[in-house]
């Protein structure tokens, strides 16, 4: 019956539409996502960029933004209300439309079947809708900065009332509709993909390949899925009641006698904090969702740059579980001064510190695994140790606002934003390029310019610190989050040239970025070639061709005999053992 | 070999073993229902802090609901005997049963329908109070989800004179799963509406 396993190319269907545009492979899915992402995150750099720029220089006017949004920024100055449109739609499009696209989508659509032997993911056409959903998705969050209004501005969380009143801000209106719409196609997109994280991993892997002998990528990716399966459903229903409140009259969110305009609402009886809760639910295992991937990118990359196994591989997988457990129960650490009840506020505290535990340990076998390697510092690498850094600094943030006593000074500071762009958006991102440095030969089958990579480093690494370590100091001196402009204050008169260091930085972080994209496409088309394995690494996409071909492997799937980090085995013949070297040609360790 | 190949044409010509896509099918279902559970349970917590305001009135639903969940039970429990009837391979007594859960589980669909409109000839709308609120919006999301399944359970009627066995297999077994969770999702959503 070795026929029945011959690979059949029935879905290629060899046209350019079947191929590239409604392809179901996975790696023409997981490219998709990846270059939306881009396309995406160019966007919301441009919004920072302009929320930068207001802050340090409040007084100028910018003809050629008012061209851009001829309301928000009319005369050239920027409306308060076009600053919160900013902020808000800033941080969403970061969180669910770029790290999530290009980490959890791109890199785990790309990965999974690649790295666990399967010819695809389990269900291709679910894939294809998936992508396909979040099309309209990012188009509504583009449109819906030239709608009546503008953008939603009631900040990433959405917070009722200003998004549940539909004339409380003018962003509260056709924007605020639109964003809703938009975050209910992205949360039926990422279910669909999460299903399919879950099925294929569970179900598709090949022979040999225990659930213990996963790469840790494939590890974080299952259980970020099944994270965002338990608490999507959460933002889903609260999403639907604030439609609900919003045109329809209900009152879920909305307290009896609010005041807009000098008009009292007909609402009575909700309240505000239901939609905390509930956003807060999804927003904290969210955050984890895409930190947990960034952190299995890059405990797969440093051991092919330190040829040595991954350290405490069971105690890291222990460490994800845990975290995934209790990320589920410590949402209330973002409403420490929302007036809970201390006793409650305890509870929450004590699940944030305890989640600090399995997170410092994934940390510290990160660094023990460098410990004693013989660390070779390409810019994958480099990017990877950019991991340890900020998820360290980070981290350490974190302590400070998990504790309720120093949140209630630190709360809706700029230390809150630093710590969280650390994390959500540090590790992140720099996980990112690091898998994208790492990986690129086997997307496109050449490699990225090396020199290039390493000036896109630094230069990212530098002011991203100059960035939100300066956020951090803005905060303890007192800076509230979200404000559109300081001049007004003068106990903060002492950090405004802190604001301009900020905004300098940023300029030279968005500069390193179009250095990233000039190595891009330059390396996409000129890069020098690359072969199976640039790394020497050990995993199974690197027994695959450099692009592979259609179902991944010509003929057989391989099979695995080891566990993924088999380096510098004494007796073998080279310093690495891909998985698929048979017990008879090197012993295997697990 | 023939079956084989049916399975292999499923999947988009790659390579699969029928266990592999049952158990596929199974994780597949279940993950979904999963996150199905987490959209009420996400309900039921907001129903609970919502009731503690002052605001809260129970309304006393149209006696229909009642009737609506004896159909539901109805088509579910035909449902079984649908099933029996393919275990033994009994073709007249699998399709006899599949088409009349169909039936009640639209019959269902039609008495919630109903339902709704009894309501608010009694002028008890969607935001008239809190309770109405909820009630439209569980029942129209039990709804929405319970009309994805008659239409899987539809199109599996329909196949049952046409299409290969394996596939119906999968399709009849994870369409049945859903269909009793929705069942049951029903007398949950009737507990914490009216019993809670
Ligand atoms: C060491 C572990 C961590 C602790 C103790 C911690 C603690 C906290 C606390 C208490 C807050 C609320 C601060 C406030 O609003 O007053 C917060 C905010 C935040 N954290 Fe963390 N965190 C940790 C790790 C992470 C990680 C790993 C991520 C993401 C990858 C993350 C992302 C965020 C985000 C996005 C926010 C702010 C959301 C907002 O208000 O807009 N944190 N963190
Ligand atoms: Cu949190």
């Amino acid at each position: 019956m070795a026929t029945a396993h011959v690979l059949e190319h029935t879905h290629t269907a060899g046209s350019f539409l079947g191929r590239y545009i409604f392809s179901q492979d996975h790696k023409v899915i997981g490219i998709q996502y990846f270059l939306t992402a881009m396309v995406m995150a160019l966007v919301a750099g441009f919004l920072a960029i302009m929320m930068r720029l207001q802050l340090a220089f409040p007084n100028e006017t910018w003809p050629l933004l008012e061209k851009l949004f001829p309301l928000g920024m009319e005369g050239g100055v920027m409306k308060p209300e076009f600053y919160l449109s900013l902020v808000t739609m800033h941080g969403t499009l970061m969180v669910f439309f770029v790290i999530s696209f290009a980490l959890v989508s791109g890199f785990g659509n790309f990965l999974i079947p690649l790295q666990i032997g399967a010819r695809d993911m389990a269900y291709p056409f679910l894939n294809m809708l998936s992508y396909w959903t979040i099309v309209p998705a990012c188009l509504l969050m583009i449109a819906s900065f030239f709608v009546e209004g503008g953008a939603a501005a009631a900040g990433w969380t959405a917070y009722p009332p200003l998004s549940a009143v539909q004339n409380a801000v003018p962003g509260s209106g056709w924007g605020q509709t639109l964003w809703l719409l938009a975050m209910a196609l992205f949360i039926v997109s990422f279910t669909m993909g999460g299903l399919n994280y879950v099925a294929t991993i569970l179900t598709h892997r090949t022979q040999g390949m225990s659930m213990m002998r996963l790469p840790l990528t494939i590890w974080t990716m299952f259980i970020a899925a099944i994270l965002a399966l338990l608490a999507f459903p959460a933002l889903t229903a609260a999403a639907i009641m604030l439609l609900f409140d919003r045109h329809f009259g209900t009152s879920f969110f909305l307290p009896s006698g609010l005041y807009i305009g000098e008009q009292v609402l007909p609402h009575q009886g909700g309240t505000p904090l239901l939609w905390q809760h509930l956003f807060w639910f999804l927003g904290h295992p969210e955050v984890y969702v895409l930190l947990l991937p960034a952190l299995g990118l890059t405990l797969d990359i440093i051991p092919a740059f330190t040829r040595k196994p991954v350290f405490g591989y069971r105690v890291t997988v222990t460490s994800l579980l845990v975290i995934a457990v209790l990320s589920l129960i410590v949402w209330g650490h973002h409403m420490f001064v929302s007036g809970m009840n201390p006793y409650l506020g305890e509870f929450f505290s004590i699940g944030t510190l305890l989640i600090t535990l399995p997170s410092a340990a994934i940390g510290l076998n990160l660094i023990a695994s460098l410990w004693g390697g013989s660390v070779r510092l390409t810019t994958p690498m480099l990017f990877a140790l950019g991991v340890i850094a900020l998820f360290g600094t980070g981290g350490l943030g974190g302590i400070f606002l998990g504790n309720a006593v120093s949140d209630v000074y630190l709360h809706d500071s700029y230390f809150v934003v630093g710590h969280f762009h650390f994390m959500i958006g540090g590790v992140t991102l720099f996980g990112i390029f690091a898998g994208t440095y790492y990986w690129f030969p086997k997307m496109f089958g050449r490699m990225m310019s090396e020199r290039l990579g390493k000036i896109h480093f630094w230069l990212s690494l530098a002011s991203f610190y100059g960035m939100f370590l300066g956020m951090h100091f803005l905060g303890l001196a007192g800076a509230p989050r979200r404000y559109y402009s300081f001049t007004q204050f003068s106990f903060l008169e002492p950090v405004v040239s802190l604001q301009l260091i900020v905004t300098i930085s940023s300029f030279v972080f968005a500069a390193a970025q179009v250095i990233f994209l000039l190595n891009f496409f330059y390396s996409l088309k000129k890069g020098s070639k690359a072969d199976k394995n640039p790394w020497n690494a050990t995993t199974l996409e690197w027994t695959a061709d450099s692009p592979p071909p259609h179902g991944n492997w010509n003929g057989e799937v391989p099979r695995v005999y080891r566990w993924p980090y088999e380096y510098s085995l004494p007796d073998a013949p080279q310093d690495f053992t891909p998985q698929t070297t048979p017990p008879a040609e090197a012993k295997v360790t697990m | 070999m023939n079956q084989h190949s049916a399975v292999r044409r499923d999947l988009g010509g790659l390579e699969f073993s029928r266990e592999q896509a049952a158990f596929r099918s199974t994780i597949g279902i279940w993950m979904f229902l999963t996150t199905v559970t987490m959209l009420f349970a996400a309900f039921t917590s907001s129903y609970i802090i919502r009731r503690a305001s002052a605001d809260w009135q129970e309304i006393v639903p149209p006696p229909i609901l009642w009737l609506n969940t004896l159909v539901l039970i109805g088509s579910s429990s035909s449902l079984v005997l649908a099933q029996r009837g393919l275990r033994r391979s009994h073709a007249v007594s699998f399709r006899t049963y599949l088409v009349l859960s169909c039936l009640l589980g639209i019959g269902f669909l039609i008495g919630q329908i109903v339902c709704w409109v009894q309501l608010s000839r009694q002028g008890i709308f969607l935001p008239t109070n809190p309770h109405s609120s909820f009630f439209y919006i569980l029942t129209g999301l039990h709804g929405l989800h319970l009309l994805g399944g008659v239409m899987a359970l539809v199109y599996g009627t329909m196949k049952t004179w046409s299409a290969d066995s394996v596939r119906m297999d999968h399709l009849f077994r994870v369409s049945s799963i859903y269909w009793h969770f929705m069942a049951g999702l029903w007398l949950y959503i009737l507990f914490v509406l009216f019993v809670l």
